[in-house]
């Protein structure tokens, strides 16, 4: 178990050293000069100069990105070219928002999609399942940015009941109330994704010679299914799950921007459109970096739903 | 003349298959007594897995009992609830170990933790899994398990086919059930270990005095265990006898095919087989159901479907050559 951790945790070192030359790579993959971007058509070659110097881009790329790993290691990510900011300290005060709203998402995906999951495959083959089949399929097929729209025309619209945009001032009931429209709309896809999975999955182990064994043995029905049959069932959906905070970091983006909300997501998409490179560069490196940890964290826990796994 | 402890009339079994239903057994009448091991016996898809699952009300959504009935000591269990048959049959009257270990425990829970829910249901609820913990550390001793209490809590991976089919004995014993279902136990396991694990069942059957439907379709193993060897041919029995006399007296063709296919280990000449294969459900020849193979069949043969008949004390056959 100590191995198989350690192994997985050396992994992250390759990994973000990657994303690392990716981002690097970035000023000189954009088209255009960054410095005459910044500086727009009216500098002068003495300000571009001086200009490319602050951002490294007058040595050579190695030593420059050398230059790049050597900071990012001492934690400094740089400055905002047009916040006049450290990208860190830009980045720490948006991110809180966007780690609640995907974890909060995840959450309502994960209890959702299992809830729904488990009540198709156990009552297979009834109208309840086919309902909830085409339930799944029409949220899994669901964009984030139409499920955003939708809920904001509905809920927010027609019955005022969460309001659209912001983030609330002060106070834990107001940031939740704010929270559960966001949260929702992200997580449409994913609940009825992880809901099929869940279906299919527990569908699959129920079929196999252990379950009959189990009720050979006297072993009553809802034991079987919520205790044998759901921890086997369970590992491919702890899997998506991982990948899930990917894309719920993505979906992320559009939520904010409809909602008008702080965060991660949308800070880059403003950097981006701002060609502000450092802030960027930082905003995907931390976005990588959460992607990172969540799959290491999905990694572990699958030791513990499969010990064959947790022997190695 | 002991007790029937089970007893099965004219059951037939119907699967559902794209809207029509396939009949996959067909007039089972079968009667058990107490404390005798009864084989089952016949090839691949002739239906005898099947009979063992209905007994114990596994089958598939798609499977229902078309018609008959099965007497458990006396006692219709096709009639009891699913909440009843639960409660009162499974794990407490009869168990059932399958055929390949490598799938019959559960692979992401310690052998300990599914042994003793299973003593656990089987006490009612009534007693704590501590208390019960002594009696399940007892059975895996008795069943051959060394270091019973650190075994406790291994997961079946780091079992041996052979132990994991002593741990399933210990669980199906556990519940001292006064009939086992056995479906081919010892098939996917090595010859020493077979030899092994038929040896403690004949231990544990002696010890519980538990009734037993062996279900094989290996006639060498089943001749040296079982009292009395049904013959399953697509869904019906075509024989049933006591072992020695079904050795020496095979009745119906298909027997006395089966029984040439087995080989000696002084053979010499080539090993026979029957020419053809069991057809399918669904496809099911008119008439007597083996007689597309059998060398001896006749115009009737083609026609009418033969019962089983009493030729003899307690041998019982389906084949119209002892009408003629």
């Amino acid at each position: 178990m100590f191995i198989y951790i350690t192994k997985r945790l050396l992994w992250v070192i390759p990994t973000i050293l990657t994303v690392l030359l990716i981002l690097f790579s970035l000023s000189y993959l954009l088209p255009g000069d960054p410095a005459d971007i910044i500086l727009g058509p009216r500098a002068t070659p003495e300000m571009a100069e001086e200009l490319e110097s602050r951002l490294g881009l007058d040595k050579p790329w190695y030593q420059s990105y050398l230059l790049y790993l050597q900071n990012i290691i001492k934690g400094d990510l740089g400055t905002s070219i047009f916040r006049d900011r450290s990208v860190l300290g830009v980045i720490a005060e948006v991110l809180p928002y966007t780690i609640v709203l995907t974890l909060a998402g995840m959450g309502l995906a994960v209890f959702n999609g299992i809830s729904i999951g488990l009540l198709a495959a156990n009552y297979n083959n009834s109208y309840l399942e086919k309902f909830l089949t085409l339930f799944s399929f029409i949220t899994a097929s669901t964009p984030t940015y139409i499920a955003g729209v939708l809920l904001i025309v509905i809920f927010s619209v027609n019955f005022n009941l969460i309001p659209s945009i912001g983030i609330g001032e002060g106070g834990t009931l107001s940031s939740l109330h704010h929270l559960i429209g966001p949260a929702l709309a992200l997580s449409v896809g994913w609940t009825g994704y992880i809901a099929r999975l869940t279906r299919s999955s527990m569908l699959e182990t129920l079929d196999q010679e252990f379950i009959q064994t189990e009720k050979s043995f006297g072993i009553p029905r809802y034991y079987i299914l919520y205790k044998y049959a759901l921890k086997k069932a369970i590992k491919p959906i702890i899997a998506v799950i991982g990948l899930g905070i990917g894309r719920l970091l993505g979906g992320a983006v559009f939520v904010e921007v409809i909602f008008n909300r702080p965060g991660l997501g949308r800070l880059i998409v403003d950097s981006v459109n701002e060609r502000d490179l450092p802030l960027v560069r930082g905003g995907v490196l931390v976005a990588a970096l959460l992607f990172v940890i969540a799959n290491l964290i999905a990694d572990i826990s699958y030791a513990y739903f499969d010990p064959r796994i947790k022997q190695k | 003349m002991p007790d029937k402890i089970l007893k099965i009339n004219n059951l037939a079994v119907e699967y559902k298959n794209k809207g029509s239903y396939l009949r996959v057994l067909e007039d089972i009448n079968l009667e058990l007594d107490s404390g005798e091991i009864l084989a089952l016996v016949g090839e691949s898809g002739s239906g005898k897995s099947t009979l063992g699952k209905t007994i114990l009300r596994l089958l598939p959504d798609s499977a229902r009992i078309k018609k008959g009935s099965i007497f458990f000591k006396g006692k219709d269990i096709c009639n009891l609830s699913e909440k009843d048959f639960n409660d009162q049959i499974r794990g407490q009257e009869m168990a059932m170990v399958i055929q390949n270990p490598q799938n019959a425990l559960n692979p992401v829970f310690k052998i300990g933790t599914q042994i003793l829910d299973v003593l656990y249901f089987k006490s009612k609820k009534q007693k704590s899994r501590k208390e019960l913990k002594k009696e399940a550390v007892q059975i895996l001793k008795k069943v051959g398990i060394s270091d019973p209490e650190y075994r406790f809590n291994e997961y079946p991976h780091q079992f041996s086919g052979g132990m994991k089919q002593r741990v399933m004995l210990a669980m199906a014993f556990i519940s001292n059930p006064s009939l086992l279902i056995a479906d081919e136990p010892t098939t996917a396991l090595d010859l020493t270990v077979e030899a092994q694990i038929l040896n403690l069942l004949s231990n544990l059957v002696d010890e519980y005095k538990t009734s037993i439907l062996y279900i094989s379709h290996d006639l060498g193993v089943v001749a040296g265990l079982s009292d009395r060897i049904a013959v399953m041919y697509a869904g019906g029995i075509v024989e049933v006898a006591q072992t020695r006399e079904l050795f020496d007296q095979p009745n119906h063709p298909y027997t006395e095919a089966l029984l040439k296919c087995l080989p000696d280990y002084q053979q010499t000449e080539e090993l026979q087989t029957i020419p053809g294969e069991v057809p399918d459900p669904g496809n099911y020849p008119e008439g007597c159901k083996f007689h597309p193979r059998c060398s001896y069949s006749f115009d009737r043969c083609r026609q009418e479907v033969p019962l089983l008949k009493e030729i003899e004390p307690n041998h019982f056959s389906a084949c119209f050559l002892n009408d003629r």
